[in-house]
């Protein structure tokens, strides 16, 4: 699909929360990801593509399978590494690589070239998913429905934002540091802890149920189908407008050093509401100063760590994982203001 | 490759430090495993050895096969000289270096065991192929596993020289440091390092400096190892000799030549823990030396304090009350012809007993989760090996089958192509798919199950054995039998999120119709036949069926007939027992006797329970 025919990011209607959280990675892919759950059709792939191609280009070593970060020197592959005094620069525009349901274990991780080993008798590593998702997403629909094995496949990777082969005579290492976005439907099963604790983010949607804003949807889907030119350069300004936040968000999130009060509101939810392991203390932070940049601060504070709770805290509730987890977020946005008065 | 977090940095890290030094001073200490919760820094733990150590690095990723860690025939010479060549392999590349092993409880246990032989023995050996792959190999294996995600079993476990639990922390200013570290590190990784490379180098010149070989062991201390762990019911001898080992080294890293009672008190902590059976009290099977110990991390008290004997006593005692409780209900209520319909709230919970027969699962250890596997027919699953074919090959192995072709290269007529596969060649690929089981529980939802508060406990019950299900990662399904006939509530799903829902809101009243609860269960299990996996059908029931099918015949002939029909299908079935009172029926043993299965009385699923008597009879044992 060209990048003229994406539907534009801008036009999305609803789905505030998933936008946000999807706009809080690329700032930000330390953050580590977002889940969406919820039904089918609700603008899900939409959005991530949408949102993809209004990024600008990056900067990668020209030819590279993994897609080597140009200037990411001590995290290259081996070819490159080896090569380090011929690569060259070359630009690529973000992009959506997408982890079917039915991938084989050697398709995702990578394996032994077979065409390149019998015609010259030479190992070389045939690159697969991790390694194109590499500075890119890397969306999984239906992530619930996913193989044991794969599932483990990628939450090594994503731990340690490098793929490790051991395959067919093949040892080999790449980075793979890519924005996971996983969608599933509760429904139809559930995802370990262990990968839910991974996500960064998660945000539970549903089909917009307001008259005005379902017809709205179909009117610009429509509009869209019919002239996708003319339909994307009605909102080209506020994809501009949507770029230039987060290019500048980037910039500015770097400088943010995050003050105690909003480690120790960070800490202090956790705590309230017993979530063990440090991973939600740290993306609370992350997200918060991020949100903080978006918004054009450059100071983090105790109300943004509240912002994005919401967004940190729902998946990793249940010390038990089969009770529904309810957050009450009402409550919790009671309780955490009154906490932040005491900071 | 990316500089990994200062070991030094590590917050409240003593015991893993010291676990990493030891290990690499001691020659006689293989293996180190990390435990604790997701997000809690055990794989930056592990890394953080490289921090204090110039030795390699070799990754162990969870799809490991065979072939890849011992080696196989190389493909390179083979289809460029046709010569058989072993290749290089994940032990021949590890040998004086580190092996490093994530979530360790994913990997396949014979994966798993080769690895801890081949590093207890010094060298590895490997027939694979056709062709013999050994060599000497001298490293460290460093393994991370959150144990939520599948235990290993015991007997890999006691194979691990070393294992430190990681606990989370729950203060602010401890966590509130973590955070900080780790935003620092990420946002410069390199001055942060520096900042504690002095640290790191400390450690490090400590290891070098190390020579555990003329550590002496004065004599007493033999004895006093084999009375803790004799004390703290360790079976074996791996653990007495992981203690003087690390004890030696420990007095090493220290830079005595005679070990002391500290050494002993670390060794202790870091070998035994994780090799202790069925849990003693804590605190009474705590070695204490009259030393005092000089860098006692202070998060031990903590953890000493939460399994502290009166807490446990406490929790089975407030069980206790709550059984007690549901006896003291009154029993009118209980009528079984009663129509009107009840829902009761879902009872506490508990760790449950292995009530379902392993055999029956075929699984080679409790609660393995990855472990319990299957070879796939449909392509399926997994790739672990390779067979010669019998029969038509579908799924072709063809690197194997090519290493199988190579030393025939020479002499067969090539008609241009580069590598001639013949018939005889090729290697079909084996799969293995996780061998799942489905539950099925078929639940009396009759009034008598409303006498007593009963449906609380089974309720509870039920939702415990779906906790069990969960980490095992068993499909599990819901049928009720009540009032007119039985009802599917749930078929089977991994979802059991939705099996709680269904769970809360399942109602009781009515009559007792067990044939047809029975009969409904056998028809889901049935036609889930084909899916490949095992069936088992838990019965939970007083065993007072009441209604017969329909026909004028007794309800009891009814009875008897279906439990026979599922006797004959092979279908593992157990029946937990919910009958109370004083006046007991026993109807439900018979049941389990007419369908062969396992019988169990809801308390003893209980863990806890029959730990707890385990317990009070080895205290027993000790005091005289």
């Amino acid at each position: 699909m060209s990048r003229m025919t994406t539907y534009p990011f801008a036009a999305i209607v609803g789905q505030e929360e998933m936008k946000e959280g999807l706009i809080l990675n690329t700032i930000n892919p330390s953050i580590g990801g977002i889940l969406i759950r919820g039904e089918k059709g609700t603008a899900k792939s939409t959005a991530v593509r949408a949102l993809a191609s209004l990024l600008p280009d990056r900067e990668v070593v020209k030819g590279c399978p993994c897609g080597c970060r140009w200037g990411a020197w001590d995290d290259l592959c081996p070819d490159c590494q080896s090569m380090r005094d011929s690569i060259e620069m070359e630009t690529q525009p973000m992009r959506v690589v997408e982890l079917p349901l039915s991938s084989t274990e050697d398709r995702v991780a990578g394996t032994l070239d077979i065409e390149h080993a019998i015609t010259t008798g030479r190992k070389r590593f045939e690159p697969g998913v991790l390694a194109k998702a590499n500075g890119n997403i890397l969306y999984v629909d239906e992530i619930n429905l996913l193989d044991d094995h794969i599932v483990d496949l990628l939450l090594d990777s994503a731990a340690m934002g490098r793929n490790f082969i051991e395959r067919e005579g093949i040892s080999y290492s790449h980075p793979a540091r890519f924005i996971l976005v996983g969608t599933m439907n509760p429904e139809e099963g559930d995802l370990r802890p262990q990968l839910l604790d991974r996500f960064g983010l998660m945000v539970d949607i549903r089909g917009e149920y307001d008259e005005r804003l379902r017809s709205e949807i179909i009117r610009r889907r429509l509009a869209f189908e019919r002239d996708p030119e003319g339909f994307c350069s009605l909102y080209e300004g506020d994809n501009v407008s949507i770029r230039d936040n987060i290019l500048a968000a980037r910039d500015i999130v770097r400088d943010i050093e995050p003050d105690d009060r909003v480690l120790d509101m960070a800490v202090k939810v956790s705590i309230h509401l017993g979530v063990d392991g440090h991973r939600a203390d740290l993306t609370m932070v992350k997200a918060a100063c991020t949100y903080a940049a978006y918004t054009g601060r450059e100071e983090a504070t105790p109300e943004d760590v509240i912002h994005v709770s919401k967004l940190v805290l729902p998946h990793r509730m249940r010390r038990n994982p089969f009770q529904d987890s309810t957050l009450d977020t009402g409550e919790l946005e009671r309780w955490m203001r009154a906490t932040a008065e005491t900071l | 490759m990316t500089l990994p977090f200062p070991i030094s940095a590590v917050h409240k890290g003593d015991r893993i430090r010291q676990a990493i030094s030891f290990g690499l001073i001691s020659p006689d200490v293989h293996s180190i495993l990390i435990r604790g919760p997701p997000g809690t820094g055990k794989s930056v733990a592990a890394r953080g050895a490289s921090c204090i150590t110039d030795l390699r690095i070799v990754e162990i990723p969870v799809g490991t096969t065979r072939e890849q860690l011992l080696g196989s025939v190389d493909i390179e010479s083979a289809v460029r000289e046709g010569r058989r060549k072993v290749s290089d392999s994940i032990l021949s590349r590890a040998d004086g270096g580190i092996l490093i092993a994530d979530n360790v409880n994913l990997l396949s246990s014979d994966i798993l065991l080769e690895i801890l032989d081949s590093l207890e023995r010094g060298y590895y050996h490997g027939e694979v192929g056709g062709i013999t792959s050994e060599g000497g190999v001298d490293s460290l294996l460093v393994a991370t596993m959150d144990p939520d995600e599948g235990d290993l079993g015991e007997h890999i476990l006691d194979r691990f020289d070393i294992c430190v639990d990681v606990e989370p922390m729950s203060f602010q200013e401890d966590r509130r440091e973590v955070i900080r570290r780790v935003l620092d590190f990420e946002r410069d990784p390199a001055s942060f390092s520096r900042r504690y490379s002095e640290d790191d180098d400390a450690i490090r010149e400590r290891i070098d400096r190390s020579d555990c070989i003329s550590v002496e062991v004065p004599d007493g201390f033999h004895s006093m190892i084999s009375a803790i762990c004799t004390e703290m019911h360790i079976e074996g001898h791996r653990g007495d000799v992981a203690v003087l080992n690390v004890m030696r080294a420990s007095a090493a890293f220290d830079g005595r030549e005679v070990v002391n009672r500290n050494d002993l008190k670390r060794a202790v902590m870091l070998c035994l823990q994780h090799r202790r059976r069925d849990m003693p009290p804590e605190a009474e099977s705590e070695p204490e030396p009259p030393e005092e110990p000089p860098e006692q991390p202070p998060d031990d008290e903590s953890q000493d304090r939460d399994q502290s004997p009166d807490d446990q006593g406490e929790q089975v005692q407030s069980e206790t009350q709550v059984s007690d409780g549901d006896g003291d209900g009154d029993s009118e209520e209980g009528d079984g012809r009663q129509a009107s319909e009840r829902t009761f709230a879902v009872g506490e919970q508990f760790d449950v007993t292995d009530y379902i027969p392993p055999e029956s699962r075929g699984s080679r250890n409790r609660r393995s989760g990855r472990q319990d596997t299957s070879i796939s027919k449909d392509g399926s699953g997994r790739a672990v090996g390779y067979i010669i074919p019998r029969g038509k090959v579908r799924d072709v192995a063809l690197v194997a089958s090519i290493r199988a072709a190579a030393p025939y290269q020479l002499t067969r007529d090539h008609h241009g192509l580069a590598v001639v596969l013949e018939n005889g060649d090729l290697r079909e690929r084996v799969r293995v798919r996780r061998k799942g089981t489905t539950v099925l529980f078929v639940v009396d939802g009759s009034g008598s199950m409303g006498a007593q508060n009963r449906m609380v406990a089974v309720k509870g019950a039920i939702l415990s054995m779906l906790t069990d299900a969960y980490r095992r990662r068993d499909y599990v399904g819901l049928v009720i039998f009540r009032g007119d006939g039985a009802e599917t509530v749930l078929p089977p799903t991994r979802s059991v999120q939705i099996a709680c829902r269904s769970l809360e809101a399942l109602p009781t009243g009515g009559r007792t119709p067990l044939s047809s609860g029975l009969r409904e269960g056998y028809r889901i299990l049935r036609r889930d036949a084909e899916s490949g996996l095992e069936p088992v059908m838990v019965v939970l029931t007083d065993g007072k069926g009441n209604v017969g099918d329909g026909s004028d015949r007794p309800a009891s002939q009814v009875l008897s007939e279906t439990a026979g029909v599922i006797a004959d299908s092979g279908i593992r079935t157990i029946v937990v027992d919910t009958e109370v009172g004083l006046v007991r029926f026993g109807k439900a043993l018979d049941l389990a006797a007419m369908m062969e299965s396992s019988y169990v009385q809801l308390e003893d699923l209980n863990a806890e329970h029959l730990s707890a008597s385990v317990r009070s009879a080895l205290s027993l044992f000790e005091d005289r």
